[in-house]
């Protein structure tokens, strides 16, 4: 009878377990393959490509939403071979509109960024390379010329 | 021994002339590092103390240098020691662009934004101008006839002169150069060398162009900033009331007399609520307990201009002249820009702004100075009696988005679209006296309703 009891008792616990570990909320690290339900909470207005190349120490990423999304912003570290989180969470407001600051610590810098909306989540990964100035300037004088070779 | 006396006279004479000479040399040819003129802090001095509001009528209210980095771009209001130096090489190049009838080209908008992004100074105005107008105020003979209306304008680090025409949004380029101008954007950068300044525009963030259901279209060359702005506290007082229910006379009669109001002949009385009324043959003059400086013209008005056919330059200066004598004679604060459209060759209104360390005050529904010339003739006059002082203590502005979130949610449950033109930090007065903090002005050109 005990037995049962336990069992019934383990059952349930396991039944109102389960829908709570897919509602979680991602905590201070996740893996760089982690994949939201959704794909519609956000879009990433900048870098549109999600990917993009500066010579600046910092990048910002711009996004909308929906009011009330939450979003967070984390960090790819090699060594670790996970993603830690460097942007606490942020509530989209009224606009709309959100944006952040990142750091670029090296020259290659993968960001994930996690909108979850109530038992919703998207995870947007973001490819930021840190070039020197002189190339970005070379690379600007090509396109002109190539535009003005098409003129 | 008079030989020697005069030998030695000769000698100091010698001396000093050649100080005089190499001084002369030093400063016409300008011999210091390049990026570094010493003198500049004699001359910021003597013009940062020139306040009065006919010598501001054509400069920025925000002057933004781009170092050529996102992270790095450093702005400057009139408060700021470079503003002055950056408005004296910039006023160069606009002459040479405008008045020597420098070749000009049509370019993309993508150009236009690319010299935002490469080394460049931005010039944003308070208002719109014409460039006739803008050219005279400055005292440049303009050559261009083309209707050209602004409000931005950029020169690049060759001294080349952006102008994006607002009247029917094209963009040229004045293919000039100037030599001021690399050495400015240099200068900043290494006196910000150890600084992060993280300026975004609009149109870096992508924020001008809407997605899907998004609601807010921000315009393109908004500065949004990364983090808090700190500014100090002010606090503000009436001068023309300085204790509760008790009008100071003697500034009264000064203010009267700027309207050629006797104060003799003038006829007075009091109005239920404590307003003061003065009623003379030219007019009648309210100042009002909270305030409120209101004249009407009964006749033909106060004469500005000495011809009733002057141009928009000659009325907006004399008038700019005569809120100068106002501020002066009430003991108002002296810095003020001009806010309503310069655009428009027939213009009769004119607004006018307060300045606080550069910044604007804001008032809700009203202008500090709101004004009708007719004729060179001032027919309406109204005043919002301010001075304000500084406390020493400084406050964080909110972040950039939570002050435009905030300005949102209030049309949000009935709007599809909301069109935001202007966001700039400035001190919110709701007229009351005490202290100010500085705040996001958040300026909305249309909403869209659902």
């Amino acid at each position: 009878m005990k037995k049962k009891l336990l069992t019934l008792l383990f059952a349930s616990m396991l039944i109102f377990a389960v829908p709570c570990t897919s509602f979680a909320a991602y905590g201070n690290t996740i893996s760089l393959s982690a994949q939201g339900n959704r794909s519609d909470l956000i879009y990433i207005k900048r870098p549109k490509s999600h990917s993009a190349s500066t010579s600046d120490k910092t990048y910002t990423i711009s996004a909308v939403g929906a009011s009330g999304t939450k979003v967070k912003v984390y960090k790819y570290v090699p060594s670790d071979g996970i993603c830690k989180l460097i942007k606490s969470e942020t509530t989209i407001g009224a606009s709309g509109l959100y944006s952040t600051v990142v750091d670029l610590t090296s020259d290659s810098n993968t960001f994930v960024v996690c909108a979850e909306s109530g038992s919703d989540s998207q995870l947007v990964k973001i490819q930021i390379s840190k070039v020197k100035k002189s190339t970005i300037d070379k690379l600007k004088n090509v396109t002109v010329n190539v535009l003005n070779f098409i003129k | 021994m008079n030989k020697e006396r005069i030998k030695s006279g000769v000698l100091i004479i010698l001396i000093l002339s050649n100080m005089v000479l190499a001084g002369k040399v030093l400063i016409n040819k300008k011999l210091w590092p390049s990026g570094y003129n010493f003198f500049s802090n004699f001359t910021h001095v003597s013009k940062k103390d020139d306040t009065s509001t006919a010598a501001h009528l054509a400069a920025p209210i925000k002057i933004i240098v781009n170092t050529g980095y996102q992270s790095s771009r450093f702005d400057y209001n009139r408060s700021d020691g470079y503003f002055s130096e950056i408005c004296d090489a910039a006023g160069l190049s606009f002459s040479q662009a405008f008045s020597q009838g420098t070749a000009k080209t049509t370019i993309s908008a993508d150009e236009w934004y690319a010299a935002l992004t490469a080394k460049s100074i931005y010039f944003s105005y308070p208002c719109e101008y014409s460039i006739q107008t803008f050219s005279q105020l400055l005292g440049i003979n303009c050559t261009d006839s083309e209707n050209i209306v602004f409000s931005n304008l950029i020169i690049s680090d060759t001294g080349n002169v952006y102008v994006e025409n607002s009247a029917n949004g094209t963009f040229f380029k004045y293919h000039t150069s100037n030599a001021d101008i690399a050495p400015i954007i240099a200068g900043v950068r290494d006196d910000n060398n150890n600084e992060e300044s993280i300026i975004n525009y609009s149109f870096d963030l992508n924020f001008d162009k809407t997605f899907g259901n998004e609601k807010t279209l921000l315009s393109p060359l908004i500065p949004v900033y990364s983090a808090p702005v700190s500014a100090e506290k002010l606090v503000a007082e009436n001068p023309l009331m300085p204790s509760t229910n008790e009008f100071d006379m003697s500034a009264i009669e000064k203010t009267l007399s700027v309207f050629s109001i006797n104060t003799n002949a003038v006829s007075r009385y009091t109005e239920a609520d404590g307003t003061l009324v003065f009623v003379e043959n030219n007019g009648i003059l309210k100042i009002s307990p909270d305030g409120i400086l209101d004249f009407s013209a009964s006749d033909s008005g106060i004469r500005l201009t000495q011809s009733e056919s002057s141009d928009l330059c000659t009325t907006v200066t004399a008038l700019a002249a005569f809120v100068d004598e106002i501020n002066s004679s009430a003991d108002l604060q002296k810095d003020m820009t001009i806010t309503s459209s310069l655009a428009d060759a027939g213009e009769t209104n004119f607004s006018f702004s307060y300045l606080v360390n550069g910044l604007p005050v804001v008032y809700q529904n009203r202008d500090a100075v709101s004004a009708t010339v007719e004729n060179g003739r001032l027919k309406k006059y109204t005043q919002v009696l301010r001075k304000y002082s500084g406390t020493n203590k400084f406050s964080d502005s909110p972040t950039y988005i939570d002050a435009l979130d905030s300005a949102i949610l209030r049309y949000q449950s009935s709007m599809s679209e909301i069109h935001i033109t202007k966001i700039y930090l400035s001190y919110i007065d709701n007229l009351s006296i005490g202290e100010k903090n500085a705040d996001w002005y958040v300026d909305i050109d249309n909403v869209v309703a659902q």
